[in-house]
């Protein structure tokens, strides 16, 4: 997800929303949904106290004995060969595929369909922050939060095409990469590949619109679908969406207002949360399953820049840089108060780690979010920085030895969840 | 050994007999986590005591503290608030930290069971320890055959070759 002064899509002439005055009253099924968001945000200040003894979740042997090793190894080697291919799906997914070469079994699992539907039991296979490619080394360096490592993937994983300067990454959802490709100078065509399981499926063509861009994509683990939504802006904003059940393209209703949008959306509840533009800033709200567009009332916090809504843990989040006499002045963290119609901090970039960040340039910055992390990075430095929200911790990337290379360096910035299970 | 699985009078009971000959009896609900055991109380009602002749009372008791738990989880008390996602990522945690002989004969048992829930929890406790092994230590743990000729395997490692760094 990338957003970002540079990823807004404007229309023609300056934007005027006419009817932002307080005249939008939220449906009844938004403000349901919302009215949920709420509740969530009060739960959590119960659950604060108890999210410190769950961190070891994941880890439920950190600091005892070693299973493998205490385990008598003649007990272990009883194992039915199904219970295997639990423990395999399980594994996080560069372990994964270290131990394909365990044996032919291993190697060929990932073309089970009993392997898949035990893969689509697992909650979540971790998150790969891809930064930027290298396209004389043909690698792609993609961070890995959870075990704070970079791995140096092959290209051919992410964009699957001879020509890919001419391939973006628009949407990611669930595992899949939704990728726009162009053929000669008016031929755009999107396409949604699994880099995991390096599958790829080229979409028909979008209905016509006059100048078209992917807002967001969602994925419906229960359905094993997704389903893309594409708009355009101008005097009002049109949409359609891509359902990967039928294959096809149908429009929505649109809003009759003079917005744009930025890319990078928070899927939370059946709604897909966008950044608007125009006179003014705000928050769009589309049902992904009726097809309809509403405004969410909240006020937005003052001299705002860059903004980006990430959702997490079932919440609305917003990150943003604040400015002074056109100087960026801190980056925050707010979560959405619907009770109050307002934007709430929670978090504030550390001055030492926002002066370090900054250093040579105060104008924009790029942010990529998935699961608990979101990842900062300023388009003149190399350096990046990675907060988790859930542990309140912040640390720098470690350098990668792309990073500082060669000219060929193209800064891919998207975040996604590696999956097996996702099906194109 | 009797075993307390939350009792309420307006369930039906069901016995259960380890392969230590142990009698166990709990709410037919606890019961129902198990498919396995779902699919014989289905058959054979809960008159009959059930025998389960692969597990062990200690494993049994562990098991069923399990599916106490869960069957908890999923009734609603006006004057309790209920579990929250949070609550139950905790108590799963503290569940599989045990000895992992115990751990290896609950896995089977959860399989024998069909108790797909603790099947995952278990599967992914093992997964967590065993996700820094080498390929050779696994063959050697799980006396798995290397099946590939060199060239094969080195043909793999080149594909794979991101994860090793």
């Amino acid at each position: 997800m990338v957003s970002g002064g540079g990823e807004m899509n404007l229309g023609d002439d300056c934007m005027e929303m006419d009817s932002v005055s307080g005249a939008y009253s939220a449906s009844t099924d938004l403000a349901r949904s919302l009215a949920s968001l709420s509740v969530v945000k009060q739960e959590r200040g119960g659950e604060q106290h108890r999210e410190k003894s769950t961190l070891n979740a994941h880890h439920p042997y950190a600091g005892r004995m070693d299973v493998a090793e205490a385990l008598d190894e003649a007990l272990w080697s009883n194992l039915p060969e199904h219970l295997h291919d639990i423990i395999l799906a399980f594994l996080p997914l560069p372990s994964f595929f270290r131990l394909r070469c365990v044996c032919k079994r291993w190697n060929e699992i990932v073309n089970s369909k009993n392997f898949l539907s035990i893969c689509s039991r697992v909650p979540s296979q971790g998150s790969l922050f891809l930064m930027f490619a290298d396209m004389l080394q043909q690698k792609c360096a993609a961070y890995d939060p959870t075990s704070q490592r970079w791995h140096m993937l092959p290209p051919s994983y992410f964009l699957p095409c001879p020509y890919f300067e001419s391939i973006v990454v628009v949407a990611t959802a669930g595992g899949l990469l939704c990728l726009e490709g162009r053929t000669g100078s008016q031929n755009r065509y999107l396409s949604v590949s699994n880099p995991m399981t390096r599958t790829q499926r080229k979409l028909p063509p979008m209905l016509h619109m006059k100048s078209p861009y992917v807002v967001g994509m969602v994925m419906d683990r229960e359905h094993r679908s997704y389903k893309i939504l594409v708009v355009q802006d101008g005097e009002s904003l049109t949409s359609q969406v891509y359902d990967s059940r039928s294959n096809s393209w149908y429009l929505t209703s649109s809003l009759p207002s003079r917005v744009a949008l930025i890319t990078g959306t928070a899927f939370i509840n059946g709604y897909l949360y966008s950044m608007s533009f125009g006179a003014t800033t705000g928050v769009l709200a589309f049902d992904v399953n009726k097809g309809t567009w509403d405004q969410v009332k909240v006020k937005m916090p003052l001299a705002l820049i860059c903004p980006q809504l990430i959702g997490h843990r079932g919440q609305l989040l917003m990150v943003g840089g604040v400015e002074e006499y056109g100087s960026l002045r801190s980056v925050r963290l707010w979560r959405l108060d619907i009770t109050r119609s307002e934007w709430v901090e929670f978090q504030c970039m550390p001055e030492t780690l926002f002066n370090r960040l900054f250093k040579s340039r105060r104008h924009q910055f790029l942010c990529f979010s998935h699961g608990d992390y979101v990842c900062f990075t300023e388009s003149s430095s190399r350096e990046m920085l990675m907060y988790d929200m859930y542990r309140n911790a912040w640390w720098w990337l470690p350098v990668c030895n792309l990073n500082n290379s060669s000219e060929a360096r193209r800064v891919l910035g998207f975040s996604f969840e590696p999956r097996l299970d996702a099906l194109v | 050994m009797h075993f307390q699985g939350s009792p309420n009078m307006a369930e039906k009971r069901v016995k259960l007999i380890s392969s230590d000959n142990d009698e166990f009896e709990v709410d037919e609900a606890v019961a129902f986590e198990s498919e396995t055991l779902r699919n014989m109380i289905q058959d054979t009602g809960t008159n009959v005591p059930i025998s389960i002749p692969n597990v062990s009372s200690d494993i049994l008791a562990k098991v069923l503290e399990y599916c106490s738990y869960h069957a908890e989880t999923m009734e609603t008390h006006d004057d309790k608030p209920p579990i929250t996602d949070a609550q139950i990522r905790e108590w799963d945690a503290d569940f599989v930290d045990v000895h992992p002989a115990t751990l290896y004969s609950l896995i089977l048992a959860a399989n024998y069971l069909n108790i797909k829930n603790l099947l995952d929890l278990i599967c992914q406790a093992v997964a967590n320890n065993i996700r820094g092994k080498t390929a050779v230590e696994i063959r050697k743990i799980l006396h798995i055959q290397d099946d590939f000729t060199y060239e094969e395997e080195m043909e793999i490692r080149r594909e794979t070759k991101w994860a090793f760094d």
